[in-house]
């Protein structure tokens, strides 16, 4: 099933009044870590690291949100998804019940039974948090020394299982949180995914959470200094047909409005639209469920639960269907914003900004 | 030579300066004061007849040798001793305390390598008073079998662990951060399995870190110890949990180095070193003509241009592993400045720039491997603007095929 092209179908009834499922699930299994990233929204907040969710709790939203016509379940790093000792049984459930899987981890909690499991399961793509091609500059930002290796090493073992059982996967695909301590890396940055296999390199603007961030955060001469080295990337990320978004950030002014802007840079983005649907500043709440460590149904990665029911008490379609996500899409299809969607993730932006142009080639065909 | 963080941007200073055919001084001085020790190592390299057999000690350095070479070193610019192992440079207490006074009258840098047997309590007291900076304890094992084991000699992980324990205590009394200790090992058979049990020892000993070198078989005795290939896979499990416990501790540690394979087995770390500049070679690869700078960032190894080796014969060679004297000088008959800026190491960098490698680097050390790997990346680093590189590419680059891919992610 192609994603995106479903988002645009059910966004496309949602704009005709027809409410929809959500197409994907965020699950988020824990808020343990085992890093100290320097660029991590956690150093900037106290989390309770009591893991909620049952096992048996997980699997349940895991069928529940097949029912519910979720077709894909992503377990994003916020914490380290790979320290729940059950997290392989969560995901070869999302597998059995045919959904698409997607996991974002640092990769540094690897086994090689893990490795042999997630290739056998055909997992789809695994994301690994990588801040710098090499090991001072990551370990640097990813707050512990040694991560480098364990990535690397963890990586060369994927691919080698990969090799191993014929598979193509699952994928593999770096994140790098672009800071004033890796811009200058970029080239080497794809050399990097391209010497591991990585199909996919995404690079997001960072957005400063404390004074750490700050002291990592683009300056503005760096900023100026940036095109050059994301000119030179893209090439080489052309050459060895590496996918990358790398290209969003030379033209859309998101990096400067990353950490703090995006409220100017969603105004911008919608100015001239005059269909209330598609100027809406943005689309989570109609087609994402965020699910928290402690239950609380979030409506983006970045609210943090603020307003949101619990699954704890309630299913995922009353939640879904429920008081709070209804309020929140009322208030974007007003054109406002909540306090927190200055600081909106740049990639959720760039997504949404995908699909609201999406959105308009659809009408302008009709 | 592991290159001290502390002066890591005079290495890479003095780097360029050579690169651009400015000769500089030495960084560090690797220092052999004598050919005795007291325990017996199964592992140890000087229980290799080769190397022995290689060494003539029938002329060993005097004490005013010793002085005098750390003046003409202090003179030269040179910033960090090291006391090596290898032998045990505490055998003769009085004079290795004169020669660590002198170093720190100099104004260097001091770092011994120790087995820990034999500091006297009045001997750490004026260790810590003196300031000394740093000792790398050679501690094997977590517990006294596998240490005694190794090393041969009953009662030799009571009286180290009993060393650092005194350490830690007049640190304590006295109110100083200095010395600052921490834990060596060799990594074998007998000890792969307790690498998280050694980073706990270590930690509840007051030292700061805890590192491995994998084994050189030097010897019969040492072959009985090797890490077989299955073993060196086996220890790959190991790495993490050792790994994470250093995290929690906030201990160092160079354990996460080994995730690399290759860097396990010391018989062919002369493949390793030529391979990592493998890729940098294109040009020669080419049959073009290298330039001078093209051949100095391609040199599979840097020791020669910042490091000096001086032994207890007097020789002096470019670092630890080197196991011939031919060719080199003596402090005996030579000065430091005139070794070092003579035809030997003269040659020695000539032979590096044109990627030859000597015998004995097939045992070069991890710790050096991995540091010509960071002296590369930052020399290129510094080499040039990309920008440059940058402008030229501009107009070669595609319209956007890159663009947000379906399925974005986010952290």
């Amino acid at each position: 099933m192609d994603i995106r092209q479903e988002k645009l179908r059910r966004l496309s009834a949602w704009r005709a009044g027809i409410p929809a499922g959500p197409i994907t699930l965020e699950l988020n299994p824990t808020n343990r870590c085992n890093l100290a990233c320097i660029s991590c929204w956690q150093r900037k907040f106290e989390y309770d690291e009591t893991d909620y969710l049952s096992t048996e709790r997980l699997l349940s939203l895991v069928r529940e949100a097949a029912a519910l016509g979720v077709k894909e379940v992503r377990i994003p790093g916020a914490g380290e998804p790979m320290l729940r000792n059950d997290l392989l049984d969560l995901m070869e459930e999302i597998k059995r019940q045919g959904m698409h899987g997607l996991l974002i981890n640092n990769g540094t909690a690897w086994t090689k039974e893990k490795i042999c499991r997630v290739v056998a399961m055909r997992w789809d793509c695994l994301t690994f948090s990588i801040d710098a091609p090499e090991a001072s500059a990551n370990d640097f930002l990813r707050g512990r020394k040694g991560t480098f290796a364990l990535i690397t090493k963890n990586l060369r073992r994927l691919n080698e299982e990969k090799e191993l059982m014929h598979s193509s996967l699952p994928l593999l695909r770096f994140n790098t949180v672009l800071s004033g301590r890796n811009y200058r890396l970029l080239p080497e940055m794809v050399e990097l995914a391209h010497a591991y296999h990585c199909e996919d390199l995404q690079v997001q603007p960072m957005t400063v959470w404390g004074r750490d961030g700050e002291s990592i955060a683009l300056t503005e001469l760096q900023r100026e200094e940036l095109p050059q080295y994301v000119e030179r990337a893209l090439a080489l990320a052309d050459e060895y047909d590496i996918y990358t978004n790398m290209a969003g950030l030379l033209t859309t002014g998101i990096v400067a409005r990353a950490s703090g802007k995006m409220d100017v840079m969603v105004a911008e983005q919608t100015a001239d639209i005059d269909d209330a649907f598609m100027a809406s500043p943005c689309f989570e709440p109609f087609y994402n469920l965020v699910i928290l460590p402690n239950g609380v149904a979030s409506f983006c990665s970045i609210s943090g639960g603020k307003d949101g029911d619990s699954i704890l008490n309630k299913s995922l379609n009353d939640v879904w269907h429920g008081s709070a996500y209804k309020a929140i899409r009322r208030t974007l299809l007003e054109k406002n914003l909540r306090e927190y969607c200055t600081r909106c993730c740049s990639v959720v932006n760039m997504e949404n900004q995908s699909l609201r142009e999406g959105l308009i080639a659809i009408t302008s065909r009709t | 030579m592991n290159i001290n963080p502390r002066f890591k941007d005079v290495v890479h200073r003095r780097l360029a300066e050579w690169a651009q055919g400015r000769p500089q001084p030495p960084v560090l001085v690797d220092f052999e004061p004598w050919a005795k020790c007291n325990i017996e190592c199964k592992f140890c390299w000087q229980r290799d007849p080769f190397r022995l057999g290689a060494t003539d000690y029938s002329n060993p350095l005097t004490r005013e040798e010793i002085l005098s070479i750390i003046d003409q070193a202090g003179e030269m610019g040179v910033l960090e001793w090291n006391i090596a192992g290898g032998w045990e440079p505490t055998y003769y207490p009085d004079l290795a305390r004169s020669v660590m006074k002198r170093i720190k009258e100099r104004g260097m840098y001091g770092c011994i390598t120790t087995n820990g047997t034999m500091f006297s309590e009045e001997w750490v007291r004026e260790m810590v008073e003196v300031g000394w900076d740093r000792i790398l304890f050679s501690l094997t094992g977590p517990d006294a079998e596998t240490h005694d084991g190794l090393t041969q000699s009953k009662g030799s992980f009571d009286r180290i662990t009993r060393s650092m324990r005194m350490f830690k205590y007049w640190k304590e009394q006295l109110g100083s951060d200095k010395p600052e200790f921490s834990c060596h090992s060799v990594l074998c058979t007998e000890n792969y399995a307790k690498v998280k049990e050694m980073i706990e020892l270590a930690h509840d000993l007051g030292a700061s870190g805890m590192s491995w070198e994998p084994m050189n078989p030097w010897s019969e005795i040492a072959r009985g110890i090797f890490m077989s290939e299955e073993q060196r896979r086996d220890f790959q499990g190991y790495i993490q949990p050792a790994l994470e416990r250093s995290w929690e501790l906030n201990i160092g540690t160079n354990i996460e180095r080994f995730c690399e394979e290759e860097l396990i087995d010391k018989e062919h770390m002369d493949v390793v070193l030529q391979r990592d500049v493998g890729a940098a070679q294109t040009k020669k690869a080419r049959g073009e003509q290298q330039s001078e700078l093209d051949k100095f960032l391609t040199s599979p190894c840097y020791a020669p241009w910042l490091n000096m080796e001086i032994r207890a014969s007097g020789h002096v060679v470019t670092c630890r592993l080197c196991d011939t004297h031919e060719g080199a000088r003596t402090v005996h008959d030579s000065t430091l400045a005139e070794i070092w800026y003579g035809p030997y190491f003269g040659g020695l960098r000539e032979r590096l720039k044109n990627r030859n490698l000597m015998q004995y680097c097939h045992t070069c050390a991890s710790g050096f491997v991995v540091g010509f790997r960071e002296i590369r990346t930052e020399m290129r680093r510094q080499r040039g603007p990309l920008s440059r590189i940058g402008a030229a590419l501009k107009s070669a680059i595609p319209t956007p095929r890159h663009a947000i891919p379906v399925n974005v992610l986010r952290r």
